[in-house]
């Protein structure tokens, strides 16, 4: 099947991807990653639509061609090289699409084996490939592991690609709709989530920093920084909730710094890329690069007693707060009861003991039997009504 | 009790399904895996480094206002799984493929009353999926309209209904930015229309009159849990 001159290879899929379908076409010999977004539909059935609804939905699509055309032109113009590349944005049929360079990418595990002199270079390159999308005044908003390609180049060594445009916006231009932030919740910065939960605030670029953050643990230690995982589902909770995030000891020393001030749960008081890449990466610290070996093996911590464990998404760690716990410098030890904030009581939706709105109608499968004389429902009349009015 | 900032992500969906005689294969597969569907979503959101906190699923089983007169339209409340897996189960259970009459259907009011589902306004963040499953082509809304059964205030066209799913611009009975389509169905009218006019829809198209044979039970719930 074509789409514009794109010959696809295969059908599109909605495997791991909220808003879109993708798949991989080729186009005068070369290979393209190419993208279908749900949203939105340029109206071609227009003799089904009164006018009305015709021209409002050209007009609104007419815009969003506006911007993104824009958007895409800033972020490919102010790439240091390792943004994937946006090839083309167009409209085929009804349908947006995007079609983006393809990256021959080498496997995530193959990077965490990597010595820490190249992960440190990889977070350098990382760092200064988002701080340009900032000094662009873009924010990507949705930066995690899975949008991080790694290339091996032609010398041997690997490099990082950041992909995945689709949420970005101008820090002028946040979203208006809270609705309208999307992103991993596992990444998503305290500040971001309190938006979302309360419907007032505007994200910014301090929402990249905490991300970046997390995913630089992940590429220095191999694992995702740590927290009470029988309490919390993500790093953010934690956060909110007055505790602390546990980095992994095997951080290099030079770079523990900066990770506690990407991980800053206050956005005003988190490191901006701009001072994180001059204080930390301009003059190359990888040669200085200075790894302490554990003196001795990590203390095995006792698991805290809770009537209940949460299970942690994806964690391949068991339950509970990290074995290799460990306070990065700076850090006061942890102590019982509030530190840098008070717990919050608030009620963002309700758990399940808490429902008191579903009604006992809703409780399906009432036993019936014979009532005065009267005919018992069968068990599909139990659960099925005729619908009324609308 | 000390309630904490946590992320509450509620799902609600809506099984429209296609109650007639040619469902049979994808009616008998949702109703073997009906009692372990919250545990098969929640392991394939696990597998996606993903969870819920809350799933509820309704069910609207449609045929055709004129040919199958009272049977054309039935719908339950939401199911709170897993607290009501085996009702849900039993619900499912109790459909029976069966009636249906020309091969259109009429889906069109199926998918209004799905439209105007009940849907929750709890939660941190929120998807209202309807799903629905059918081997036919849809009449156009208002088809079976002479039927003594058919309800007041239906939408009186495709262009009203489509008003009714909203767009970026306008949101009426749904979110626009948490509404998803999910449609296992053939690419026939009005399906084909939908998914090129209607946003947030994801079509997997199915072989007309070969009730969905096509897709296996795990490929329904991949596809499902995609749309979260």
């Amino acid at each position: 099947m074509k789409i514009n001159e794109y010959e696809l290879e295969g059908s599109l899929t909605a495997d791991n991807s909220g808003f879109s379908k993708w798949g991989f076409a080729r186009k005068n010999g070369r290979r393209y990653f190419i993208k279908e977004f749900l949203s939105p539909v340029y109206p071609v059935y227009t003799e089904l639509l009164t006018k009305e609804q015709v021209e409002r939905k050209k007009a609104g699509c007419r815009k969003y061609e506006e911007k993104m055309k824009k958007l895409y032109s800033d972020i490919n113009n102010c790439s240091d090289g390792n943004l994937v590349r946006i090839e083309q944005f167009f409209r085929y049929g009804s349908k947006y699409y995007i079609t983006t360079e393809q990256i021959e990418a080498v496997d995530e595990a193959v990077v965490y084996e990597q010595p820490v002199t190249v992960k440190v270079r990889l977070c350098r390159v990382l760092l200064h490939t988002v701080l340009q999308l900032h000094r662009a005044g873009i924010v990507h908003s949705d930066i995690k592991a899975e949008n991080i390609l790694y290339k091996r180049l032609d010398s041997g060594a690997i490099t990082a690609k950041l992909i995945d445009f689709d949420t970005c916006f101008r820090e002028s231009e946040p979203p208006a709709d809270v609705e309208e932030i999307h992103g991993d919740y596992w990444y998503i910065a305290p500040e971001v989530f309190r938006i979302i939960a309360e419907e007032k605030g505007k994200p910014d670029s301090a929402m990249d920093v905490f991300a970046l953050g997390l995913v630089f643990h992940q590429i220095l230690t191999g694992k995702r920084v740590g927290f009470d995982a029988n309490k919390y589902s993500y790093p953010f909770e934690a956060l909110l909730n007055g505790e602390d995030l546990y980095c992994d000891r095997s951080v290099p020393e030079e770079l523990q710094e900066l990770l506690v001030s990407m991980l800053e749960s206050d956005p005003k008081k988190r490191i901006k890329l701009e001072d994180a890449w001059w204080r930390y990466f301009e003059k190359n610290p990888v040669k200085k690069t200075v790894v302490k070996p554990p003196e001795k093996p990590a203390k095995p911590v006792k698991k805290p007693e809770t009537p209940e464990k949460k299970p942690v998404p994806g964690s391949t760690e068991n339950p509970g707060i990290e074995n290799n716990r460990d306070i990065l410098p700076g850090k006061e030890k942890p102590t019982d009861g509030p530190r840098r904030h008070s717990k919050l009581i608030i009620t963002i939706g309700l758990r399940p003991e808490d429902r008191k709105d579903l009604k006992e109608t809703e409780n399906a499968g009432s036993v019936s039997g014979t009532e005065n004389g009267k005919k018992p429902k069968s068990t599909f009349e139990q659960y099925f009504q005729t619908p009324g009015n609308l | 009790m000390t309630d904490f900032m946590t992320m509450k992500y509620n799902v609600d969906m809506v099984f429209c399904i296609d109650a007639t005689g040619s469902m049979s294969p994808v009616l008998e597969t949702v109703k073997q895996n009906a009692l372990n569907f919250y545990d098969d979503v929640t392991k394939v959101m696990n597998e996606k480094q993903k969870s819920i906190d809350r799933l509820r699923i309704r069910v609207i089983a449609f045929r055709d206002y004129l040919a199958d007169g009272d049977r054309a339209m039935f719908a339950t409340n939401f199911f709170d799984l897993p607290a009501q897996a085996r009702e849900f189960e039993t619900c499912i259970k109790s459909i029976s493929a069966k009636g249906g009459g020309d091969e259109p259907e009429d889906a069109l009011e199926a998918l209004a009353y799905a439209i105007k589902s009940d849907w929750s306004k709890e939660g941190t963040k929120r998807r209202n999926v309807i799903v629905v499953w059918t081997d036919a082509s849809t009449h156009e809304i208002g088809f079976g309209k002479t039927a003594s059964n058919y309800p007041k205030g239906m939408p009186q066209s495709f262009a009203e209904l489509t008003s009714w799913w909203g767009d970026e611009q306008t949101e009426t009975f749904i979110s626009n930015s948490g509404k998803r389509l999910v449609l296992f169905a053939p690419q026939k009218p009005y399906w084909e229309q939908i998914t090129n006019t209607w946003n947030n829809v994801i079509h997997y198209p199915s072989t007309a009159g070969k009730g969905l044979e096509e897709y296996t039970y795990r490929e329904i719930v991949d596809a499902i849990c995609n749309s979260f």
